[in-house]
């Protein structure tokens, strides 16, 4: 099975994953809205990652590609696209993407683009850099996923939408820590969850962003993948999914029989909140910090709108040599500053001003 | 060595003038000057001010004031070196007379910073660094200064209490001083526990937003009204970036164009008894003065507790109060700092006057961009 | 109204995000920002100096006195860095415990904003240091 799939040419030559190092406790949202009190502990959530107010999914994007690119130690030259999924970027129109490829030494001769697919968008670009380093087209891509993400103040979203990055360097499978056998793609017309244009924060359907959206394309991207392969949920080590709180991933793997201890090394969520496009990713991004030669990786991102995608991933025997050259996300996990919900107010922008004196 | 004569001096009082504009203000200064001269006889204007094009948004200043005090038309200079613009302004002056190119130069020094708020006056600091990189960054003049407050502070075993001494020092010196901004006292702990404008500098360590204009008049020739003597000048380029600076605590420029200065006018340092020395924040006394060489490094604080520096000592010191007690009116201060020193030499409309016969006014733009000395004589 | 222009950041943007300086091969030393001669012997013969990513805070200091189109980053703190060979003054971040922040210790260059333009206008980004936890 191992070469029967185009994607298998290709894998991950680095990774790396950025979280800020300030957290607000859900108590404090729920405490300052006067939500139901119960809502962390349904949401298997303790607190989320808050970004400093000189950050965006700009600067994290950056950071987390910056050490995907120490453990690729490539040449930036040789990097031909570079694609960052976001929901949240700086500019609606002026791509991110190339002043990261810019502050990176890719320039000038690269592909570059933002990408829009809710929390999917990263995983979008994945797969078209699998096709695009696959076909020869370019021996390597940068893939990052980097959301601020928002949330309507007093919202249930607020409890979970949160700052983190993640980045990968595609490349040949003969220099990856992690090749990809397959990949799958499971999109529909299903709008659950959305940002119209000018709008400052985004509306879902509450419910209807479980069943209709989250869990239908989930399992139908992964019963499509597994379908192609002919793999099975015991052939996995590790299954990592869109995690948009601390509970949805465990049910998803219930519904495809995929027992919760393969699943909670890749949960990130409860300790750092919902990255939205790095969400799933930062959870392969943990995974790879840890797994052995030979392991095998699920990974199902999930976007509103709706789509999701399935990976299945193996570890190389690069994977060891390759962690020790980048921070492990564990050490932005630990190493984080408690904040009150003013300073998180005032670092997410909530506050409302008006410009004062310069010239 | 070729003197230049101080034949007229001008000095507003330094303060919020809303009521005038940047070239009523120099108007003011410009016929105070000649008045006390008694001479109209004007052939060259030189007007020092660093953010008249900024701020006001007006070019050609100097042109505004020629239209008012010599509608014929004279030659018009506008000079910008940061703080050290009013004696670059005198340096110019003195190199036109040199040249033959004049005879009769009214140097003006004149800004306002009153016409904004606090928060644009912040901003224009970020001129005076190297714009494009630390501009770009935020990195204000204020915290360069800061940063060279700490490292002098460490390194001579001196705190804050140390340094808050100067202010309290400026402070009663501009008491007698009637064109100061400030003529109360303040004590160590008033300066102490005011704000912090960029640790350890604080509000009462520095200057406040004011306008001022200042006017001195150089002559080829000796006249009744003659106050004192240009007797030598020297400006020179430094290093913009602070980091450039191979000790950030030695002004390099400053320590060249003193020694240049004392060399022209073949001057051994002891025979200064005068020195106004631009303060900016401080910290910008010990700097320097220490990079001039005239006072021991890590020991201005030190002798200035002992009692030193104060009028009548060997070496008078900021008898004005400095860019606190004075203040620091930009482009302006230069020009205001000859005329204190001409003033404090002669004791000219009954300044306190210092007895000796030679003063120097040392002034820097930015930190270390460029350094301006200028050695004024007793008549 | 937008008030950033947008080739004074353009022209220097490659600097900002590497802090790219010059070595000179006739001297030795190293300066940031880079200048066509050497700032400490005037010679023109200069390489590309990109210094490492870490490195050693000298001194720091943290400014209140900002206009107002920065007073959201209040106060700005500020230091003199020693990366490598080369010695430069960047603003500071993540600093969420002053006293932790004293000479020596050790720091890290990461990519923020340094200014935007209102809501409307660009958004200036560059280097800045952080303390290493």
């Amino acid at each position: 099975m191992t070469n029967l799939f185009p994607e298998s040419k290709t894998g991950i030559v680095g990774w790396g994953g950025y979280v800020p190092i300030y957290r607000i406790k859900l108590s404090e949202i729920v405490k300052m809205w006067g939500m139901q009190e119960s809502l962390p502990q349904i949401l298997n959530v303790e607190e989320k990652s808050v970004d400093n107010v000189d950050e965006d999914a700009l600067t994290m994007g950056f950071e987390a590609a910056r050490i995907a690119l120490e453990r690729a130690r490539v040449n930036p030259s040789l990097i031909n696209a570079v694609f960052f999924g976001t929901e949240s970027k700086p500019y609606a129109v002026k791509p991110s993407a190339t002043v990261i490829a810019e502050a990176l030494g890719i320039t000038p001769v690269t592909m570059a683009s933002d990408l829009e697919f809710a929390c999917r968008a990263a995983s979008e670009a994945l797969r078209a850099s699998i096709g695009l380093v696959s076909s020869g087209m370019m021996k390597y891509a940068l893939v990052i996923g980097s959301d601020t993400a928002q949330a309507n103040p007093g919202d249930v979203l607020e409890l979970t939408a949160s700052s983190g990055a993640v980045a990968f360097i595609i490349g040949p499978r003969e220099e990856s820590a992690a090749y990809f056998e397959a990949s799958y793609s499971y999109v529909t017309d299903t709008p659950d969850f959305w940002r119209r244009a000018l709008s400052p924060y985004p509306l879902h359907g509450e419910g209807f962003t479980g069943e209709p959206a989250y869990f239908a394309h989930i399992v139908g991207a992964v019963k499509g993948l597994m379908e192609k392969t002919g793999l099975k949920p015991t052939d996995f080590d590790y299954a990592v999914f869109h995690q948009p709180n601390g509970r949805f991933p465990l049910k998803v793997a219930q519904k495809l029989g995929i027992p919760k201890e393969k699943v909670l090394q890749g949960l990130v969520t409860p300790r750092i909140g919902n990255t939205y496009n790095a969400s799933a990713l930062l959870g392969l991004a943990k995974i790879l910090d840890q797994a052995k030669p030979g392991n095998r990786i699920l990974v199902a991102p999930f976007g509103s709108g709706a789509g999701s995608d399935a990976y299945s991933i193996v570890v190389t025997d690069l994977v060891e040599e390759k962690r020790k050259n980048g921070t492990q996300l564990s050490f932005f996990i630990e190493n984080k500053v408690n904040v009150s919900y003013s300073t998180y107010a005032k670092n997410r922008g909530l506050i409302k001003r008006i410009d004062g004196w310069s010239l | 060595m070729t003197s230049m004569y101080i034949n007229g001096l001008g000095l507003l009082p330094i303060d919020r003038h809303y009521d005038k504009s940047l070239t009523q203000l120099a108007l003011e200064a410009s016929r105070e000057a000649l008045d006390s001269a008694g001479e109209y006889d004007i052939d060259t204007i030189v007007i020092a001010s660093n953010y008249s094009t900024l701020l006001q948004r007006q070019s050609m200043l100097a042109s505004l004031v020629a239209e008012e005090l010599v509608p014929k038309g004279l030659q018009v200079f506008n000079v910008e070196n940061g703080g050290a613009s009013g004696l670059a302004a005198v340096h110019l002056g003195r190199a036109l007379i040199k040249s033959g190119l004049s005879r009769n130069v009214l140097v003006i020094g004149v800004d306002k910073q009153s016409d904004y708020p606090q928060s644009i006056v912040n901003q224009t600091s970020l001129t005076q660094v190297n714009y494009e990189y630390h501009g770009v960054m935020g990195v204000s003049l204020a915290s360069l200064y800061a940063l060279s407050a700490s490292l002098y502070l460490s390194k001579h075993q001196l705190n804050e209490e140390d340094l808050a001494l100067w202010p309290v020092v400026m402070h009663e010196n501009a008491v007698d001083v009637p064109h100061a901004q400030f003529k109360s006292k303040i004590t160590v702990q008033n300066v102490l526990q005011s704000d912090y404008i960029s640790a350890p500098i604080r509000v009462l360590h520095a200057h406040a937003q004011a306008d001022g204009a200042s006017a001195v008049l150089l002559s080829l020739n000796k006249k009744e009204s003659t106050i004192a003597t240009v007797e030598a000048s020297h400006v020179i380029s430094g290093k913009v970036e602070y980091e450039l600076n191979e000790d950030p605590l030695h002004i390099k420029p400053v320590e060249k164009a003193v020694k240049s200065v004392l060399m022209q006018a073949g001057l051994d340092k002891n025979l200064i008894g005068l020195i106004e020395v631009l303060d900016m924040y401080s910290i910008g006394g010990p700097l320097l003065l220490e990079s001039s060489g005239i006072i021991p490094k890590g020991e201005t604080l030190k002798l200035l507790k002992e009692g030193r520096f104060r009028l009548g000592d060997s070496v008078a010191i900021n008898l004005s109060g400095g860019t606190k007690g004075r203040g620091f009116i930009e482009g302006a201060t230069g020009v205001y700092q000859i005329a204190e020193t001409a003033a404090f030499l002669s004791g000219y409309r009954g300044y306190k006057q210092q007895s000796t016969d030679y003063a120097l006014a040392i002034g820097v733009g930015g930190l270390s961009s460029v350094a301006a000395v200028v050695l004024v004589k007793r008549i | 109204m937008a008030k950033l222009s947008i080739p004074i950041f353009w022209r220097v943007r490659k600097h900002l995000y590497t802090l790219e300086g010059r070595k000179c091969l006739d001297c030795g030393r190293t300066h940031f920002p880079p200048k066509s001669s050497c700032p400490y012997c005037g010679s023109t013969k200069l390489i590309e100096y990109y210094p490492p990513k870490k490195g050693k805070l000298l001194v720091w200091t943290k400014l209140y006195e900002t206009c107002d189109d920065r007073s959201a980053y209040r106060p700005i703190y500020i230091g003199l860095l020693q990366l490598g060979e080369l010695r430069v003054v960047l603003p500071l971040t993540d600093i969420y415990d002053e006293g932790k922040l004293k000479p020596g210790i050790d720091v890290e260059l990461v990519l923020r904003r340094y200014i935007e333009d209102g809501d409307t206008g660009l958004i200036y980004y560059g280097l800045k240091a952080r303390p290493i936890i």
